[in-house]
């Protein structure tokens, strides 16, 4: 392009910033399909993980294995929209930030879990020698509220600063379960999680997944 | 609007100006920083040290500065707010990332208090106190912030394998990390700029 023979108005600068601007929207969390995986992925978990729970039976693995697998499809999409996007934003950037610690905040927290249910597995133990009976508070059921604390956290900050109220609203809504689950036994723990994924990014994924299908993605 | 022909070398360099002009303005003194700081780490240790020397029955009682030290907060950011121009992008996420941060914390203390699942407190306490810190780094592209974030991460999986009081001192450590150095650091650059 030849810089100097090519001059702009005021108007058609601004009309290229906000055509870069707008470019650089329809970036990984913009086009709703991250939010679309893990909402599926989370919302599924946490259902099969509930009938497992109601209904008496074990699958032959882990459902939970399944958000490890998750993760390959994401990779792929992130790598995909990092080459097709030669402008990517400020707040891309940010936003990256906030979700990779969010990834990294749920490594620890799973982490922080397992140590502590291994230190308290001895007290549990002994108390049941002790009474004949399991002990009225287990870590575990506790757990579930420290996930969907950690699950709002960038949920609202990202809904908040891209002025998304669905994402808000549902990481709202993510703490408001995490307050429930605190008096709820496990199964219901487990069908608040599937609202909680499925409010804040299942549903938000969609409407901006339509959205960037109809090219109306503007104000996002 | 006047019809001023801009080339696109002057638009990218208006444009430059004005990210310029956005990133000085991230009018951080670092008094927050060094007010929970010190805060925390002051209650840290004297809890550690009640403990020790068991003069009272409930040493926790120490952590209600921490409403005293909100209600401070409350009342400082208001006066701020009164006194600064407009926000810019990055102050907004800012923001947004530590009110978060603080209404996290308020979920998280009602939740151990009905749970009595104090054993995990400190742990999780010292991860969320990581991810703000490093975020607020990321966004001001201050290195300290975003080490002293690791530093917590890291802290928050040592402290995993401490069952006693000397997991405060864990504590203490992640606040002087995370909270207190880069506090001084960003209140020398602050009188430095000003």
């Amino acid at each position: 392009m030849d810089n100097k023979n090519n001059p702009l108005s005021q108007e058609e600068s601004l009309l290229l910033i906000s055509q870069m601007i707008n470019k650089a929207k329809n970036s990984y969390h913009e086009s709703g399909i991250g939010p679309m995986l893990w909402g599926t992925v989370i919302t599924v978990c946490s259902l099969v993980t509930y009938c497992q729970i109601k209904f008496d039976f074990r699958l032959p693995f882990d459902i939970w294995l399944l958000t490890l697998f998750a993760i390959i499809p994401q990779i792929i999409l992130v790598a995909r929209e990092k080459k097709k996007s030669k402008v990517r934003g400020y707040d891309d950037l940010v936003m990256d930030y906030i979700w990779s610690c969010f990834g990294i905040g749920i490594f620890l927290l799973i982490f922080i879990n397992a140590n502590i249910i291994e230190a308290l597995q001895p007290v549990f133990s002994h108390y049941k020698e002790l009474t004949g009976q399991k002990s009225m508070i287990t870590y575990r059921s506790f757990s579930t509220s420290f996930f969907l604390l950690l699950y709002g956290f960038p949920t609202i900050i990202t809904g908040g600063c891209r002025k998304f109220k669905p994402m808000l609203w549902g990481g709202i809504l993510c703490w408001i379960c995490c307050v429930i689950t605190v008096f709820t036994p496990n199964d219901i723990d487990m069908l608040l999680t599937a609202l909680s994924a499925g409010a804040a990014w299942l549903i938000p994924g969609i409407i901006l997944y339509q959205k960037n299908v109809k090219g109306k993605v503007t104000n996002v | 609007m006047e019809q001023d022909d801009f080339s696109p070398q002057q638009s990218l360099q208006l444009i430059e100006a004005m990210i310029n002009k956005a990133k000085n303005r991230i009018s951080e003194n670092g008094y927050l920083y060094l007010l929970w700081g010190w805060v925390i780490l002051i209650s840290a240790i004297s809890h550690f040290v009640l403990l020790q020397i068991k003069i009272i029955s409930h040493p926790e009682i120490v952590w209600f500065s921490c409403i005293a030290t909100v209600i401070f907060q409350l009342v400082y950011l208001n006066r701020s707010r009164k006194k600064s121009n407009v926000k810019t992008y990055s102050e907004e996420i800012i923001d947004y990332v530590w009110i978060s941060f603080g209404a996290c914390m308020f979920v998280l203390s009602f939740i151990l208090g009905k749970s009595n699942s104090w054993i995990s407190m400190y742990p999780i306490v010292i991860m969320l106190y990581g991810i703000p810190t490093f975020l607020s780094g990321v966004i001001m592209r201050f290195t300290p912030l975003k080490v002293g974030g690791i530093c917590c991460g890291i802290l928050a999986m040592a402290s995993s394998y401490i069952h006693n009081e000397y997991i405060l001192l864990l504590l203490a450590a992640a606040v002087i990390a995370a909270w207190i150095i880069p506090g001084y650091i960003l209140k020398n650059r602050f009188k430095k700029l000003n």
